[in-house]
């Protein structure tokens, strides 16, 4: 099956991204994947709670709002998704007892839109200088009823596809951060998947790397 | 279950749902009556019994005391946890003990939402004043205690209380908070003439009063005692006696319960063959 | 100060006194340090419960556990307990779905199965696990949904599936899954019948008069690990789930358990980051798992 607009199984949408949007947030980036569009803004090192207090590493809070509908437990699962990825690549233990804390905005949502979050968050979290044990990158793929691999799925085919696959990568060590797959899917085209995404989570870093300068 | 605001932090199905009526044929079937003709009651208890009790403490491991109380098909749960350090801290003298009473969404014949109603916040407090005579504040002062009673299952809603009574104060023994006594309660209720003991679901329906006492029975004194209904000052005063003596039955097979749990928790942790994992040497407390 | 008076040396502090009883010694150990008391087990390779780094819990479930549901079943993975009930309502089928019914699936982690919850609204990581279960409900059905069509456009049954944790020794959602799928395999539902020309459904209230069960697509089993400190756990307690960096849950189908069957879910969670060959070893690991479940006749 080809895709619209002639992409190619293994092509990603062309991304955009932009840094320093929000001039009142400490850092913060919008990336896009074509249409996908989610802009995040952090805040921090800032003061925290007593009770959320921790004395040994900073406390992350995680806001994730979508473009339409009420907040509801979606949100809340894409919030501690991103909060326990995000905590192990942030250098917590450098700004001990205060808060970071993240915001997502799903500008437009076209599909793949965890990933554009967290690519979202990298560049955020580099425009704030909050010190990150390296830089990262995440991409979606989704698998058709008929087998084939889709990279970067818009909202179309994510709803037409059999099974949706998420995953996050650093640029230092091998091994992906965070993975979320559902829907029937064969072990091999899991395998195949996660290859694919290892190889586009590079592509990405370099464009990340390039849009810095 | 129409609700004008949904839950946002449950998952919610369609806005309405509703339970299906009867079927022509049984729409007609009356309420069946209290006594057959045997004068005995629908699942053949007489007038005056109470249904079975079943206890099982430490039913919650992860809580500090806990209990099971099973009942005919009422079944409650109970865990207590504390005493632990009080953010309030109202009183220095004295402890806090909190009560949360909750009925299960499947535990009526209609399913109900994770909402906290009236009727969950009205028996909480039931269930407080019940159980506050016989605690032992001053052993836990500046601390708090949580107990979370949940009614699983439901065949008789006051029934359900009562159980729930019961229930907390063996989770509170097993938690070892101090207590002056046990409190056991049991339900009454007044249809027609008579006195009639710890009514079912069905039999609630027939009822014109009902009677709720909590008795501590070595002490002799009863904690508390909540009457509905417009009912004859000496069918009352029988309605109390009747309780009072189910209520000492109760009592007896819960100390005797709790007697047994602390047996069989002594036997299982003597010291036999105990492997020291760890040497005190290399690790300073 | 005086020449010749040297200060006497301070008498030395009084050792703390250690308790001499080997179990209160590993009890305070596993308070103060918990990390330090994880490691130990770990590396002598096996874990403070006696099992292996790669054992299950025995899972325990009793079906029709509460009577004024319509299926129902109470779940133990070792001791974490979770006991689903079923209830059936009706209603109006939604617009895009006209042939299919509904199942509403809500886990509840109360403040009654564990200290750390605490009451009121549930705490925002309830909500995202609440979510993440009825998500895979959602991604591979369990019962087909078109079964329960009572009229098409105009009524059909929604099951309230409500689950509701008991005790809380850590990977509640293996048990969750467990509960949900016994429970469906037990509901019993009445013979409903649409009359088109007031819209309303009937169907008997005799509890004894339900005669559809429904049919199964499929088993999941869900098998959850921790891991820490490198250490690839299965089925984490509540004490090794706090001291986890990362976590995976494998979702299988214990029909189809095959390595050429399809997997029904893979999540990883947490910081840590796992290779391709650690995900495999999760996958192969759950894969037995489901085998073991399946062959026990547990969920049949």
């Amino acid at each position: 099956m080809t895709r619209t607009s002639g992409r190619s199984n293994g092509t990603m949408r062309p991304l955009r991204s932009a840094k320093g949007v929000l001039n009142r947030a400490d850092g913060s980036g919008r990336f896009a994947h074509d249409k996908t569009t989610v802009l995040c803004g952090v805040y921090g090192p800032v003061e925290v709670k007593l009770r959320d207090e921790q004395l040994d590493k900073a406390t992350l809070e995680v806001i994730f709002k979508q473009n339409i509908g009420l907040t509801s437990t979606r949100e809340k699962f894409l919030e501690s998704f991103l909060k326990e990825t995000l905590e192990a690549l942030i250098m917590t233990n450098l700004h001990p007892r205060t808060l970071i804390q993240i915001t997502f905005q799903t500008l437009q949502n076209d599909g793949s839109l965890l990933s554009a979050a967290f690519n979202a968050a990298c560049m955020a979290l580099m425009n704030a200088g909050i010190p990150l044990h390296s830089t990262f990158a995440s991409v979606s793929l989704c698998i058709l009823p008929n087998g084939d691999i889709f990279l970067d799925p818009t909202a179309d085919e994510e709803e037409q596809a059999e099974s949706r696959h998420v995953f996050v990568f650093d640029s230092r060590r091998e091994g992906a951060y965070c993975v979320h797959s559902d829907g029937p899917f064969l072990q091999e085209k899991f395998d195949k998947c996660y290859d694919y995404a290892a190889l586009s989570a590079k592509v990405i870093l370099d464009y990340m790397k390039a849009a810095r300068e | 279950m129409a609700s004008a605001n949904i839950d946002r932090k449950r998952i919610n199905g369609p806005e309405v749902s509703v339970i299906p009526l009867p079927l022509q044929g049984e729409a007609s079937a009356e309420q069946a009556p209290l006594l057959n003709q045997d004068a005995k009651r629908q699942d053949g208890r007489n007038v005056e019994t109470v249904r079975p009790f079943f206890i099982k403490t430490g039913a919650v491991p992860a809580a500090d005391g806990s209990a099971f109380v099973e009942q005919g098909n009422t079944k409650v749960i109970c865990a207590v946890y504390g005493p632990r350090p009080d953010r309030k801290l109202t009183d220095t003298d004295r402890g806090r003990v909190t009560v949360e009473f909750r009925l299960a969404p499947f535990a009526q014949a209609k399913r109900r939402g994770f909402v906290k109603d009236v009727v969950e916040k009205e028996y909480s407090q039931v269930l407080e004043d019940a159980l506050a005579p016989a605690i032992v504040f001053e052993s836990f002062s500046k601390a708090a205690v949580d107990v979370f009673v949940t009614v699983l299952e439901d065949d008789g809603t006051l029934a359900s209380v009562a159980a729930g009574v019961s229930a907390a104060s063996l989770a509170l023994a097993d938690a070892g908070i101090e207590m002056y006594d046990l409190v056991a309660a049991c339900t009454a209720g007044f249809v027609e003439d008579m006195v009639v003991m710890d009514l079912t679901a069905t039999e609630e329906k027939l009822r014109k009063g009902s009677m709720l006492l909590a008795y501590m029975s070595s002490l002799n004194q009863v904690s508390q005692v909540i009457q509905t209904g417009s009912v004859g000052a000496t069918t009352a005063e029988e309605a109390m006696d009747f309780c009072i003596d189910a209520c000492a039955e109760i009592h007896t097979l819960m100390s005797e319960a709790l007697v047994a749990a602390a047996h069989e928790a002594q036997s299982q942790t003597a010291p036999t063959n105990n492997v020291a994992v760890v040497d005190d040497d290399d690790m300073e407390l | 100060m005086a020449p010749g008076n040297t200060p006497a040396p301070a008498p030395a502090p009084a050792p703390a006194p250690q308790p001499t009883d080997p179990a209160a010694a590993a009890a305070a150990i596993k308070k103060l340090h918990p990390r330090a008391y994880l490691a130990r087990f770990l590396a002598a390779g096996v874990r403070p419960d006696a099992r292996q780094p790669s054992h299950f819990r025995t899972l325990r479930i009793t079906p029709s556990a509460v009577s004024t549901a319509h299926g129902s079943a109470l779940a133990h993975l070792g001791q974490t307990t979770v006991l689903c009930a079923i209830k059936a309502e009706v209603a109006v089928p939604a617009l895009d779905k006209p042939d299919r019914g509904f199942l509403v699936v809500n886990l509840d982690l109360p403040p009654l199965c564990s200290g750390k919850h605490r009451p009121g609204p549930p705490a925002a990581e309830a909500q995202a696990l609440a979510h993440q279960f009825a998500g895979y409900v959602e991604s591979a059905p369990i019962v087909d949904l078109a079964k329960l069509c009572i009229a098409e456009r105009s009524a059909c049954w929604v099951l309230y599936a409500d689950l509701l944790c008991l005790n809380d020794d850590g990977n509640v959602l293996d048990a969750a899954v467990a509960a949900l799928v016994a429970a469906l395999r037990s509901v019993r539902l009445p013979r409903a019948e649409y009359d088109d020309d007031d819209g309303a459904v009937r169907a008997s209230t005799d509890a004894t008069n339900r005669p559809i069960t429904l049919p199964i697509l499929r088993t999941p089993v869900a098998c959850s690990f921790a891991v820490v400190d490198n250490h690839l756990l299965a089925d984490p307690t509540a004490d090794e789930a706090a001291l986890a960096s990362a976590s995976v849950t494998v979702l299988v189908d214990a029909d189809r358990s095959a390595d050429s069957d399809p997997l029904l879910a893979v999540t990883k969670r947490g910081g840590t980051p796992l290779s391709k060959p650690q995900l495999a070893q999760c996958i192969a690991l759950a894969r037995n798992r489901a085998r073991a479940v399946s062959s026990a006749g547990l969920l049949a």
